[in-house]
């Protein structure tokens, strides 16, 4: 069979293992472009202004969504890890890795656009004695460790074990930090959901889930790519070792980042 | 509080979002990359494996020229 360039789908043979496309993974993508296409149409044509923050509030619809998707990515990287410990299963560090990862990575653009948004609306890129604000900082810088982390841990075995501890620690510790962040008193941060006040009104809570789910599709669709990536450099080392039976796993997938091994 | 002029806040506002866009773009730019970079290894197994599989076809084609106009069996291949 001759190899042809770069196409999604490789297939090689009886059983197509190194299918690059992933179970359902271009119906996913497209829902998460479609969602995210009438969420952002919704935020600039359809939403009124609100009244108090005016335009600048439409920044809300993006850097809400994406704090609650990292901060649930992470909680979830702690499960994969308690369900790793308990199962021995190399697959579930795998997918805490891939959460985690993807979390820290949406951590990013909220630090950025929270910041965007505390200077067009305090005049200040970043506020020390805000309670949500800092929390937010720490759970995240405290995740910029798990990849040294798992760096400094050569055996594969173990790096997967600890990494998991860490995942179900950190994990465990950021709905423990929200609630602590809940009970304080707020300096300039706005609470919108569940206040006495009567949180959003109905267009603005339709907009802000539309958005939601964009958001959480997203992650799910870049979760499910880096599984297919992991899975296949896996299906690549291992038909490499077979190949050359030398017992090296090949580059591909790196040395931290755990890959799914065929069995 | 301060308040930001309302161009400013188009400009805060359309910053935010550009920001999203191109971490995304970028992000699948990365994986992209990455994807070829596997297909690659992969068609280079392929190829190493095509490779393997040829050499001891042509073993046997010497083998079967060289036996012609004999009364050899002939040699079947057992790849």
């Amino acid at each position: 069979m001759p190899y042809s360039t770069f196409s999604w789908k490789t297939e090689t043979g009886p059983g197509s293992r190194f299918n690059m496309t992933g179970r359902g993974l271009k119906t996913l993508s497209i829902a998460t472009v479609l969602f995210l296409m009438a969420g952002f149409a919704l935020v600039f044509l359809w939403v009124p202004m609100d009244a108090d923050q005016g335009f600048k509030q439409k920044i809300f619809y993006l850097h809400v969504p994406l704090a609650i998707v990292a901060l649930l990515g992470f909680i979830a990287g702690g499960v994969e890890g308690y369900r790793h410990l308990r199962t021995g299963d190399r697959r579930h560090d795998a997918n805490s890795y891939v959460f985690i990862h993807i979390s820290v990575t949406f951590g990013v653009a909220v630090l950025v656009t929270g910041a965007i948004w505390a200077k067009a609306s305090w005049g200040y890129w970043w506020v020390w004695d805000e309670p949500t604000l800092v929390s937010f900082l720490i759970v995240f810088l405290l995740y910029c460790t798990y990849y040294p982390f798992r760096y400094a841990i050569e055996d594969r075995d173990r790096q997967a074990r600890y990494a998991s501890v860490f995942a179900i620690t950190a994990g465990a510790f950021v709905p423990l930090n929200f609630m602590a962040v809940r009970m304080a008193e707020s300096v300039i941060h706005p609470r919108v959901f569940a206040t006495s006040e009567g949180g959003l009104p109905d267009s603005m809570l339709l907009t802000f889930l539309v958005c939601f789910v964009g958001i959480g599709l997203l992650w799910i669709t870049l979760v499910k790519t880096e599984m297919v990536g992991k899975k296949v450099s896996g299906q690549v080392s291992y038909l490499r070792r077979r190949l050359h039976d030398d017992g090296s796993g090949g580059s591909v997938g790196g040395r931290i980042a755990p890959s799914v091994e065929a069995k | 509080m301060f308040d930001a002029t309302p161009s400013d806040a188009v400009g805060y506002v359309f910053s935010a979002y550009l920001f999203f866009l191109l971490m995304v773009l970028v992000y699948i730019s990365i994986l992209g990359a990455k994807f070829q970079r596997i297909n690659r290894e992969l068609g280079e197994l392929i190829e190493e494996l095509e490779a393997e599989n040829a050499e001891p076809d042509a073993v046997v084609e010497a083998g079967v020229a060289v036996d012609s106009g004999s009364n050899a069996p002939r040699k079947e291949s057992s790849v």
